[in-house]
């Protein structure tokens, strides 16, 4: 959805070689998929403006699809969306711009959520977290459930000082009050632009302790996805990998996870070096 | 603590990830730049547990994480997804069958 309408607000002015049908009759022109469109860029750069660091495209600048100017608060932040843009090669892959897409929800926010229902939203995801939905049968799955994720959920009870536990039944675990006031306090402690990176990747890995545990960088991304997807892992080792689903699946899970941690790191950092004390 | 392995191992691939990546100049490229700026700066350090060196190196390994499954899933989505409609046979293969040949045509 993004992508298309990226492609109504940005001018349209197609240089000469640009201009082509999605199916050319002639076998020169490469097929472009609808949904994609062809690169008409030359240059990427970045530039400082007062609201922050911008993206252009050789001479244009870049907006959001509700057509505000794309501004983000980080130069590394900038140079990664840069780096997604100019990346492309014949035709912009939209729905692999992870970062781009992410800067664009966080500038338009097209769902309209404040902070505090960003954070709602949030901390409710811990009430059916992924790795607290445990299964009795198989017992096998059950074993590995216990002994991937409980280190898991000890790791977060003890480091945000709570009660969380995990469950077999169909109500899933019995979340406390004051559990979710801890968390509620805590992400109201990262700004909005996080804060949208922090509930993304909750979606996505569909785990609200999986996504801490990256945030705090207790876990890899890798590793991450690992335990989200660990009954799919499981049966995979059971009945075999069909490539183009599994790990199709598996590569943009990772994408996106990795795309959202790094939003919310660079996001809630200051870019300044630290330099020692040696240094003059 | 995340298991990251050796940062400079960290580094070199995603280097290798960010020259994939970017155009012909990739040396000069703003990412490249930055990230060897990055690692070099946090490289004068005496103490062990240096938080700072901790970050950014889960910072490296998660970007190049996110460049390298963005490029999987980029290939295998050119691969099975993006060339529309395929042939009887292509779809027989895809499971392993062929499709049989009859002389004359099929009845």
């Amino acid at each position: 959805l993004w992508a298309r309408s990226l492609l109504a607000r940005l001018p349209r002015t197609p240089p000469a070689a640009a201009r082509s049908g999605p199916v050319g009759p002639c076998g020169s022109r490469a097929y472009a998929p609808p949904g994609e469109r062809k690169r008409f860029y030359q240059n990427v750069s970045i530039s400082q403006g007062e609201g922050g660091f911008e993206i252009n495209l050789d001479h244009r600048k870049l907006k959001t699809p509700q057509a505000k100017l794309f501004t983000v608060p980080s130069e590394a932040l900038a140079i990664a969306v840069a780096t997604e843009w100019d990346s492309q090669k014949d035709t912009i892959k939209f729905y692999t711009m992870h970062l781009t897409t992410l800067c664009n929800t966080a500038l338009d926010n097209p769902t309209q959520r404040n902070k505090t229902q960003l954070i709602r939203a949030a901390v409710k995801f811990l009430e059916t977290d992924t790795i607290c939905y445990r299964v009795e049968e198989p017992p096998a799955l059950a074993e590995l459930q216990k002994n991937e994720w409980d280190p898991l959920v000890a790791w977060a009870e003890k480091r945000y000082d709570v009660t969380i536990g995990s469950s077999t039944s169909i109500l899933g675990p019995n979340i406390p009050a004051s559990t979710k006031e801890t968390f509620i306090s805590h992400l109201a402690s990262y700004n909005m632009w996080a804060l949208q990176g922090i509930e993304f990747v909750i979606t996505q890995l569909k785990s609200l302790i999986l996504s801490m545990g990256l945030i705090d960088r207790h876990i890899t991304v890798e590793k991450a996805v690992l335990l989200s997807r660990l009954e799919e892992e499981y049966q995979i080792q059971r009945w075999g990998n069909v490539e183009w689903a599994h790990d199709y699946d598996l590569c943009e899970l990772r994408a996106r996870t990795a795309a959202g941690t790094l939003f919310v790191h660079l996001c809630s950092e200051s870019s300044t070096v630290k330099h020692k004390l040696l240094q003059d | 603590m995340a298991a990251l392995g050796a940062p400079l191992r960290t580094l070199r691939a995603l280097l290798r990830e960010l020259r994939h990546a970017a155009g012909r100049p990739y040396r000069d490229s703003p990412a490249y730049r930055h990230v060897l700026a990055a690692f070099r700066a946090h490289r004068v350090t005496s103490e062990k547990l240096c938080r700072a060196q901790h970050e950014l190196h889960f910072q490296a390994a998660t970007y190049l994480c996110l460049l390298r499954s963005a490029r999987q899933h980029a290939a295998l989505h050119r691969e099975y997804h993006g060339r529309g409609e395929r042939s009887p046979e292509e779809v027989a293969g895809l499971v392993g069958f062929r499709l049989p040949q009859q002389p004359g045509g099929k009845g």
